[in-house]
């Protein structure tokens, strides 16, 4: 009896962590630019967003749109201040940034 | 060491593209036409300039140039549909011909404009090796038109024409040279290849990193 609850114990506890180890998502970013119309240029913007910045998620670019959209980890943000000097850092032009975009509504 | 750098440089034929990359990125270019194999190596701290060094050998000398690059984005304009660029391209250090060796340097301005479907860049550069060649005057034209509008991330194909003048060279042949090129980049690889006005198999290799 004391071996099965054990037994159960340890799963619960590594089912919690398997599910804590996959970051969740929190606020989602629209920020609108210029000057994004070459890929291969574009490249740094992945590493900028995604290895320099922890709290964000995963990023998406649109050359189409011209637009970047930032997934942040669950309770993260950067400031609009801190994206805008990311964006020119990288050689394009800000020109908005929207909180709490909803990508399926729009 | 040279050698080796140089031959693998002779497998991959004439890279031309931005000589900036992202703040933080570091490039491998490898330039090799008619008369140089080049071997380019860059770091940029920021989206606006980039250091780097390059190891050059001259096909129909025994000659080596081993130089400091300092490249710098004197201007770019962004809008919603296109980006141009000019650079300030600059470089200095040694020239090697035999027991000999020699101050070198080169002086350039490259500017492009491009937007997701068409293409154009200019390129000018005047060159200087004390004691060997002189000076030398370079330019360059290319346009390109992409016959297809790729999203981020996918495979984006370019159709180009590149156009050299080198005033200095006695054969015609040799002052003009035209290349049709196709550049194909993903991600962070970009390769061209092409057949040049003079026979001349050319294949780019540019990588970011």
């Amino acid at each position: 009896m004391i071996k099965k609850t054990l037994l159960l114990s340890l799963c619960a506890i590594l089912i919690n962590l398997s599910f804590a180890a996959e970051k969740e998502l929190g606020e989602t970013v629209l920020v609108n630019v210029k000057g994004l119309v070459c890929d291969f240029c574009a490249v740094g913007l992945k590493k900028t967003f995604g290895k320099k910045t922890p709290e964000v998620h995963s990023i998406d670019v649109s050359l189409k749109e011209q637009t970047i959209t930032l997934f942040f980890v669950k309770n993260e943000t950067l400031t609009d201040k801190k994206i805008a000097k990311l964006i020119t850092d990288n050689g394009y032009t800000l020109v908005s940034i929207i909180r709490n975009y909803d990508p399926q509504k729009n | 060491m040279l050698r080796i750098v140089f031959i693998l440089s002779a497998l991959l034929v004439t890279a031309k593209a931005r000589p900036i990359s992202y703040a933080g990125g570091w490039t491998f270019m490898s330039m090799n036409n008619w008369e140089s194999s080049i071997a380019h190596y860059h770091y940029s701290p920021t989206a606006f300039e980039s250091f780097g060094i390059s190891l050059e050998n001259y096909n129909e000398s025994n000659r080596y140039d081993t130089n400091f690059q300092f490249n710098k984005l004197i201007k770019r304009k962004n809008t919603r549909t296109s980006q141009a660029n000019l650079y300030l391209k600059t470089k200095a250090g040694l020239a090697f011909e035999g027991n000999n060796e020699y101050f070198n340097s080169h002086l350039g301005l490259a500017a492009d404009w491009e937007t997701r479907r068409y293409f154009t860049s200019y390129e000018t550069a005047l060159h200087y090796s004390d004691d060997l060649d002189n000076g030398s005057f370079h330019q360059q034209a290319r346009v390109g038109i992409a016959p297809y509008i790729a999203e981020f991330g996918d495979l984006h194909t370019w159709l180009m024409l590149q156009v050299e003048h080198h005033p200095e060279e006695e054969q015609d042949s040799q002052q003009f040279i035209v290349t049709p090129l196709v550049r194909l980049f993903k991600g962070a690889y970009l390769t061209e290849f092409g057949i040049n006005s003079n026979g001349n198999a050319i294949i780019n290799l540019i990588i970011r990193f």
